[in-house]
């Protein structure tokens, strides 16, 4: 038995790499190149304004600079990246398991969702590590749900 | 070919989609102008850790799923990531145009707003004790030199195609997630 990789969707998957790779370099925010930029100006902030809070006390830092996003949004936008461009290898170990991603991807928003009300009703204190980790199970699970779009496993017979 | 003819249009549904983001992300980031504006200068201006409205995090995203799941269930109909990456894009450059258009009609309601965000966020950064003179003076510079090409039609033009340009981004992303959940041919 021998595992073969049909590729579909190929231009659309180069472009979301690139485009999404763009996207997560951005999210590092001004600290990227270094030195000190007033938060909320440079042109990664104005970028993620409509999308993230962009809370100072909530965001990593880069070189001493806040990101543009909060620690949550950069880690989706980074395990988003990482999980589409190891799209190929994840489908050649797992082969196609559309239900069990359909499944990881309903958990993690429900994860997100339940420690974002926690918080905000007070049950609990999310921490800069505990959102960067849900936003992390977010951003993969959400890649590999497409994983299949892209990538199948085919098995042949030798 | 046949098939493409005679799907229904899916602009109705990008709209939907683009309306209820653009609203929802526009009143949060009113929110936050206002809660800036009328603060204190200091580096809690800053950090804004008094108001923490983190669901925005995940409101942006949600057009393209929106709009691919109201095209899927109003015409009962599948179709493939491609088709829901496209009217994600569309509904990511629209939200951020109708965004655009509620921002420069609440300057007219509120035109002294972007000045008292603008003068608040500057004093608390004179006041941010950790950065070089040198450079503080520079970014309090280009910063107001920021906030000044922001009132013109150039700088209202560059926001857009900034937030357009990453608004459609995210929504192709989400609008191909609401294709699959939604609009799957797979059984």
């Amino acid at each position: 038995m021998i595992s073969k990789i049909q590729a579909n969707n190929q231009l659309l998957y180069i472009l979301v790499a690139v485009l999404s790779g763009f996207i997560f370099f951005a999210a590092l925010g001004p600290g990227l190149y270094g030195g000190h930029i007033i938060p909320r100006v440079s042109w990664q902030h104005i970028m993620f304004n409509l999308l993230c809070h962009q809370d100072i006390a909530r965001s990593f830092s880069l070189n001493g600079t806040a990101m543009a996003v909060c620690s949550r949004c950069i880690g989706i936008y980074g395990a988003f990246v990482i999980s589409w461009l190891l799209m190929p290898l994840i489908v050649y170990i797992v082969g196609n398991r559309s239900k069990i991603l359909l499944k990881l991807f309903g958990i993690s928003v429900a994860l997100n969702l339940i420690d974002v009300i926690g918080n905000l009703i007070g049950f609990w204190a999310n921490t800069y590590e505990s959102r960067f980790i849900f936003g992390i199970l977010f951003g993969a699970s959400s890649a590999l749900l497409l994983m299949n779009e892209f990538f199948k496993r085919l098995n042949t017979e030798v | 070919m046949e098939n493409e003819q005679v799907q229904p249009s899916y602009w109705p549904s990008v709209m939907i989609g683009a309306i209820i983001v653009s609203v929802v992300t526009s009143i949060f980031g009113f929110a936050l102008l206002y809660y800036v504006a009328g603060s204190e200068p200091g580096m809690g201006t800053l950090m804004i850790s008094g108001l923490t409205i983190p669901i925005t995090c995940l409101v942006g995203l949600i057009g393209g799923i929106i709009s691919t799941r109201h095209y899927a269930k109003t015409y009962d109909i599948a179709f493939p990531i491609g088709k829901g990456a496209l009217i994600g894009l569309f509904t990511g450059i629209a939200a951020a145009i109708i965004a655009t258009i509620i921002g420069q009609i609440w300057n007219l309601v509120d035109p002294g707003l972007m000045d008292r965000f603008g003068e608040t966020i500057i004093a608390a950064f004179e006041q941010a004790g950790n950065i070089p003179e040198a450079q503080k003076e520079d970014s309090i510079a280009s910063m107001m030199e920021n906030f000044e090409k922001q009132k013109t039609l150039g700088g209202i033009l560059q926001g857009l195609a900034i937030n357009a340009g990453v608004l459609g981004v995210v929504n192709l992303i989400s609008g191909m997630i609401g294709a699959k959940i939604f609009a799957s041919e797979e059984e």
